[in-house]
């Protein structure tokens, strides 16, 4: 017997399909599995995964999304607004960078001042030797950088300084950066002085560091490392006359942002132009600068 | 992984994989009345084909953990439900297996017997549906098979054959059978 058959040749899904048989099929097959048979699977799933029914389930996830934003939003507008804070304080809080306290004036000789006895050439020896002058040296404005003061007036009494690299710091630059490692490297080798502002009757009676500094009030309890890098600031950018009627303050400050290169030929200009004392100073205070710079031979 | 009412099965037996039990409560509701007539056509015994239907869904749920999206879901769920049919005819004997063992493409003379005309013409749907069923019942295991597969499972013949695991020409032949004898049976009350 011939056949037709409409699905010859293949084809999409379609065409093996009748759908005369299937609407008859589907009115005549209603036959669903048993109640019992659908809660003892659905249970028997539930239990394999151990979790509860969809409801809880659900809830969860409709919720899992929106509080993770919600707390991301919030962590991150927190974190912004701490560092803002953090940011604006050293700014907006920190106190005059002149003005320090009355104790600074008569800061006696530091293992600092000492150090730059050992570097400095006798001539000025005498100078640093003699306690600095009270007069007080206004700093640059855009220059000046008290992060640590917040630190300081906020901290407890009996807290312990902060380090010198974050005290008071006059002259911001890479060279005077280099400058204060390589003293505090120098303090580090020498035996540890007391602070320079602390009085000598005190220093002698000197119960231990906590309770000294316990006693002392915070403004007075300034670090000896941040008078004394006023002092030496102070030291470096008085006016002193200098031998050949040029001034010492002058030429650091019309050196200071220059490369090495041009310290030295400013020194070699200078011993060129017969100002062989100021060109020894500036050579000396080139190397405190600049330890680790090759020098050519006619400076060695 | 999220899903909701649009989700694919595959989408939802993968979350369900990963520990979502509701999502195996959606998937189940989709496939329960077709797993279940399938298996109760190809057994003919209501107990047995709720035995056969709790087995292949409890062999689904052991073995969610392991479960990739290599085959459309269905064509997955069928292949074990016709592997458990399979044991379960060995078990007890049953001629349907040789029938699935050979090339049953008898020819069409050995079609059911032609019904009596029924004396309505105007004979209503339902009893439409019961000649459907019973010419249904008559057809040999797996053409019967192809055939609820495609109805039940909405199958194509690639899908057909990767379920019962036979070539496409198998399958294709299979369901032109069946479809024909139907047709055939059924042609006298179009």
């Amino acid at each position: 017997m011939a056949l037709k058959d409409p699905m010859r040749g293949g084809g999409p899904p379609q065409e093996h399909r009748d759908p005369r048989l299937t609407r008859l099929y589907r009115a005549a097959s209603g036959e669903e599995p048993p109640a019992r048979l659908d809660a003892a699977i659905l249970a028997a799933a539930r239990r394999e995964v151990g979790s509860r029914p969809r409801a809880v389930g659900s809830f969860l996830r409709a919720w899992r999304m929106p509080v993770a934003i919600a707390a991301v939003i919030v962590l991150s507008v927190s974190l912004v607004t701490l560092m803002m804070e953090e940011g604006r304080d050293p700014i907006s809080e920190a106190p005059p960078p002149v003005a320090p306290p009355a104790a600074e004036a008569p800061v006696p000789p530091s293992a600092d001042a000492v150090k730059e006895l050992r570097d400095a050439p006798s001539k000025e020896r005498a100078a640093v030797a003699q306690p600095p002058v009270a007069k007080p040296e206004p700093a640059p404005a855009p220059r000046v950088s008290v992060p640590g003061s917040r630190g300081l007036e906020s901290k407890e009494p009996g807290a312990p300084a902060p380090a010198p690299a974050k005290t008071a710091a006059p002259f911001p630059s890479a060279a005077q950066e280099q400058r204060q490692a390589d003293d505090a490297a120098g303090r580090r080798a020498l035996p540890q002085p007391e602070p320079a502002s602390a009085p000598r009757a005190d220093r002698e009676s000197a119960p231990p560091a906590p309770a000294r500094a316990l006693r002392a009030p915070p403004p007075a309890a300034a670090p000896a490392e941040a008078a004394r890098a006023r002092s030496e600031a102070g030291a470096l950018r008085s006016d002193r006359p200098l031998a050949g009627g040029l001034q010492k303050s002058a030429l650091l400050s019309e050196l200071e942002r220059e490369p090495p290169e041009k310290w030295l030929e400013r020194i070699e200009e200078l011993r060129r132009q017969g100002e062989a004392a100021v060109a020894g100073e500036v050579l000396a205070e080139f190397k405190r600068r600049f330890p680790n710079h090759p020098l050519p031979a006619g400076l060695r | 992984m999220s899903w909701d009412a649009d989700s694919s099965d595959e989408e939802l037996m993968l979350c369900y994989r990963d520990g979502d039990a509701g999502a195996f409560d959606a998937l189940y509701r989709r496939h329960r009345g077709g797993l279940y007539r399938y298996l109760l056509r190809q057994c003919r015994d209501a107990g047995v084909a709720e035995e056969l239907f709790q087995d292949v869904w409890m062999n689904l749920i052991r073995a969610r953990s392991g479960y990739a999206v290599t085959a459309k879901f269905t064509t997955y769920l069928y292949r074990v439900a016709h592997n458990r049919l399979i044991d379960h005819y060995r078990k007890h004997a049953h001629a349907a297996v040789a029938s699935f063992d050979d090339e049953d493409c008898e020819e069409l003379e050995s079609l059911p017997e032609q019904r009596e005309r029924p004396p309505d013409a105007a004979l209503d749907a339902k009893r439409q549906a019961e000649r459907l069923l019973a010419l249904v019942a008559e057809l040999p295991d797996a053409q019967r098979e192809a055939f609820l597969l495609q109805q039940e499972g909405g199958m194509s013949v690639e899908e057909i054959a990767q379920a019962t695991g036979v070539t496409r020409e198998t399958a294709k032949s299979r369901l032109r059978y069946a479809m024909a004898k139907l047709r055939q049976g059924m042609g006298e009350w179009r």
